[in-house]
């Protein structure tokens, strides 16, 4: 029996799905596992996949739609004769008074206790035996996913009221109408406006190159709004430590002598996090207001630049994997984070993270927390520095430096410098990670 | 209101200015009064702008009358009866006056009529009634002046006040002036069948327009038998017997029924105790800043005693201007020259803006463009071919500096261009908009068009 196929919750935080392209056309049979789509969610770009076999009857939503998680994107049933009208009209009337709409509604059920999404509940669902239907799972996480998400994708700027002269004006003078107060009525912008424009007080008498407007992709809306939150709900404190690193710099020398595989410092520097997570679990952990989550493993996130964003892939279990195995997961991960081929529950979760600018000439620096992590770690430059050696004498020494950011709500000041403490033991005597 | 005034707002005069002003001024929720010695209206609704649109019309209707075998229409024994026409137009005056009355007293004016006398900032005397205010606004408007070597006598050497009631027809006429006043009395009483000669010492006629429009204006008027004296000044005029005697610098001495003083207006500034509070005149007008307060506080003067154009809509915008500020509501100043001018002949003269010699003097580059009516369909269809567009845009923003139009209904189509100007159109949005087929306002479109090199009909 024909149903809807909905755009699935990829994601914790996702809201909308972006339909980047149809990978099956109307009439296309399909096995189980198929890709049917190509999404771009908060995150990443992904492809959905069928879970029955059968054929795809009906596409209802167009390449290039955002479409709210939950949302029937297309029709597929066991034979393209069958009788989808019931279907359409129930289609029909869900665009017309959307889920969100209803839960707007002060009079309307909460949506958790609605039943799901109105044609799940118009169309009686007949599960095919041995499979899990997509709308099943989907109806679980619909409700939240309503909840969270009553606003809307693209938020267009104000209009500016100005004049056409005054546009035509602007435009020669390179002068973003945003700057320039309007004397017209209702604040319309005249060309008097423009003409008698100034710079702001203590700006250069130069002329302005043109602004451009980059409209926010779905991962820079995900980064400013999860960033924001973070930075916002989360009392934090930092501390910095200078870790003396000249056995670590040998170990890893050694290291690459021996073994057939690239290892970075990084790989090097993870493994010693996530050991020294272990000895303070109690910096491995997330707040909520009832309890404070111990995690029972290290997923140890590690920040990683993209072209107009970054994005967090995880490492599970780290404390419990080699340097050899860490060094190479990180490697895949870091690569297919570049091309955008991440799957959602690779970068979500991370109980702790590392940001390491250290390769960019970056001394020290303060991140910002990755919940439901409590903590991040910043790490600085590897570099040569005049030390002051026992006896002192001036030397050079191989330093490194590294700020932790605490949720102070999790963390205190004592356990987050215990951490750190255990974190030097193993930096600088790297040969404790064998035992 | 203070407790010893009477009135939030006085108002001296009821002409276009002083009416607006205190029609506005009640509308705001100001106590107003409004003092009149003579006719509601001013100049402008008894014997200025309204009166003579009659008078113009009848003017109209006679020339076409000889004309009406062009299309088709035969009448045999056209005759002018000149006091009926004379009356027409005083019976528009008289109710253009009631319609004031009617409004004064809809919006709640007080009218008190007499001779005003300012005794003091914001105290007003009116015969035995003193009107106190916070706010006085002089509105006197303005009269005809004339030359030393002339005067009027009410008979055979008249202004425009005596001629616009007169129901005597003047066989032959000098008309001396050829501004707009001037060529109105020249069109009107030839149309009727006056035999009129018009004198100015500019060297064209409509000495303030573009240059482009006296010289197709000078060519419709004397083709319509008037004869046109330029660069040419009067020393004297006298009455020689019956009849009036006018001497020119050069000698010529031309004799003529009547001859008509239209040489300019000057500000009514006496006996109203402007000069008693120290009121600042300059140029024999009031001096005002763009809010049209005087030097003196509670003192304010809108429309012709204020300084030119000496136009009907000018004294509107200022008493807009002037009110809503002494409300304390925001409105703009209009800048004089963006204030548009018309002459009602026919054809008619309607412009704003810069001329085109103007523009080459401040070396402000331009575009011009042009498009007469001969080339327009509607008008070709109708007959009344004479004339054109003619529009000057700044070639960088499409901006409207001027716009000159003539042609027979020239008043009516600059309005589009005024209004594209105020909203700061520029010339390639305005020729967006389309324009209904077949009008004259295409010939508008085509001339914008033409300005910036995109016009096919020409």
């Amino acid at each position: 029996m024909a149903q809807f196929f909905e755009m699935p919750q990829a994601s914790p935080t996702m809201e909308k799905g972006l339909l980047l392209s149809w990978l099956k056309a109307e009439g296309d049979t399909l096995a189980p596992q198929d890709a049917i789509a190509e999404v771009e969610t908060d995150k990443a770009a992904m492809e959905i996949e069928v879970f029955d076999s059968g054929v795809l009857i009906k596409i209802l939503a167009a390449a290039g739609d955002a479409i709210p998680a939950g949302q029937p994107i297309a029709i597929l049933g066991q034979s393209m004769d069958e009788d989808i009208s019931g279907l359409l009209a129930d289609f029909e009337a869900w665009k017309a008074n959307p889920p969100a709409a209803q839960a707007a509604e002060p009079d309307a059920p909460t949506p958790a206790a609605q039943p799901g999404p109105a044609p799940a509940s118009a169309a009686p669902k007949a599960p095919v035996t041995g499979t899990v239907q997509a709308s099943d799972w989907m109806g679980k996480t619909l409700s939240s996913a309503i909840m969270e998400s009553p606003g809307t994708f693209l938020v267009e700027g104000p209009r500016v009221r100005s004049s056409p002269l005054a546009r035509k004006l602007a435009a020669k003078k390179n002068i973003s109408l945003e700057a320039v107060t309007g004397t017209g009525p209702h604040g319309r912008i005249v060309k008097a406006d423009v003409e008698s424009w100034r710079p702001p007080a203590g700006g250069v008498a130069v002329a302005r190159g043109q602004d451009q407007l980059i409209p926010n992709n779905t991962m820079r809306k995900t980064i400013a709004r999860r960033l924001t939150e973070s930075h916002s709900d989360s009392p934090v404190f930092f501390l910095t430590a200078h870790f003396d690193c000249d056995r670590f710099v040998a170990y890893r020398k050694r290291l690459k002598a021996l073994v057939d595989q690239p290892i970075s410092y990084n790989d090097l520097l993870m493994k010693c996090v996530a050991r020294a997570l272990v000895d303070e679990p109690a910096c491995n952990a997330s707040w909520s207001d009832d309890a404070i989550t111990r995690f029972g493993s290290v997923d140890l996130g590690m920040a990683v630049a993209l072209d107009g964003g970054l994005i967090t892939p995880i490492i599970r279990s780290a404390e419990s994997k080699s340097i050899g195995t860490i060094a190479a997961e990180a490697r895949e991960l870091a690569g297919r984070a570049r091309s955008g081929k991440l799957k959602p529950d690779e970068y979500t979760g991370n109980t702790f993270t590392v940001s390491n600018l250290g390769m960019m000439d970056i001394s020290e620096f303060t991140a910002i927390i990755n919940p439901p992590a409590s903590a991040i770690l910043a790490v600085g430059s590897l570099a040569q520095e005049p030390v002051v050696v026992v006896g002192g004498e001036l030397s050079v020494g191989w330093r490194m430096r590294v700020t932790m950011t605490c949720d102070h709500r999790v963390i205190d000041g004592a356990l987050g410098a215990r951490y750190l403490q255990a974190l030097r033991r193993y930096v600088e005597n790297p040969e404790l990670l064998a035992v | 209101m203070s407790d010893n005034s009477t009135h939030d707002l006085v108002v001296i005069g009821s002409g276009p200015g002083g009416y607006v002003a205190a029609l506005h001024g009640a509308r705001l929720g100001l106590k107003t009064a409004c003092i009149e010695r003579g006719s509601l209206g001013g100049v402008c609704l008894n014997h200025g702008c309204i009166p003579s649109k009659a008078l113009l019309k009848s003017a109209e209707y006679a020339r076409l009358a000889h004309h009406l075998s062009d299309y088709g229409i035969t009448v045999e024994n056209i005759a002018v009866d000149f006091p009926k026409v004379i009356q027409r137009s005083r019976r528009v005056a008289r109710k253009s006056e009631k319609g004031v009355a009617y409004l004064f007293k809809k919006f709640g004016v007080e009218l008190v009529r007499g001779q005003a006398r300012l005794t003091a900032p914001g105290v007003v005397q009116v015969g035995e009634t003193e009107l106190r205010a916070p706010h006085v606004v002089v509105a006197t408007g303005a009269r005809a002046r004339w030359l030393p070597g002339m005067a009027p006598d009410g008979e055979r050497i008249l202004t425009y006040r005596e001629a616009i009631v007169s129901e005597r027809q003047p066989t032959s006429a000098v008309v001396l002036g050829a501004g707009a006043i001037g060529l109105e009395f020249a069109y009107f009483w030839n149309a009727l069948g006056t035999d009129v000669t018009l004198i100015e010492g500019a060297d064209r006629i409509a000495p303030l327009e573009d240059p482009e429009i006296s010289k197709e204006l000078h060519r419709a008027l004397g083709k319509q038998g008037i004869t046109i004296k330029t660069g040419a000044f009067c020393e004297s005029v006298v009455r020689h017997g019956d009849d009036t005697r006018v001497t020119l610098q050069d000698g010529t001495v031309i004799d003529a029924d009547t001859t008509l003083l239209a040489l300019g207006v000057r500000a009514n500034l006496e006996d109203i105790g402007l000069e008693e509070l120290g009121v600042q005149v300059d140029g024999g007008f009031i001096h005002v800043d763009d809010s049209l307060r005087t030097n003196v506080p509670g003192i304010y003067a809108v429309g012709d005693c204020a300084g030119p154009p000496m136009l009907a809509h000018k004294a509107y915008a200022d008493a807009h201007t002037c009110v809503h500020r002494l409300a304390g509501h925001d409105h703009p100043a209009v800048a004089p020259r963006d204030i548009p001018s018309g002459i009602f002949t026919q054809p008619q003269v309607a412009s704003f803006g810069f001329t085109e010699p103007e523009l080459v003097d401040a070396g402000t580059p331009y575009t011009v463009g042009r498009y007469p009516f001969a080339a327009n369909g509607k008008n070709r269809g109708t007959g009344y071919t004479d004339g054109f567009v003619k529009v000057l845009i700044d070639p960088e923003l499409g901006e409207f500096l001027g716009a000159h139009i003539i042609g027979q209904d020239a008043t009516e189509l600059l309005p589009e261009i005024v209004m594209a100007h105020a909203g700061e159109l520029d010339a390639e949005t305005f020729t967006h908009a389309v324009h209904n087929h077949p009008t004259s306002s295409e010939a508008v479109l085509e001339a914008v068009a033409e300005a910036l090199g995109v016009g096919v009909h020409l």
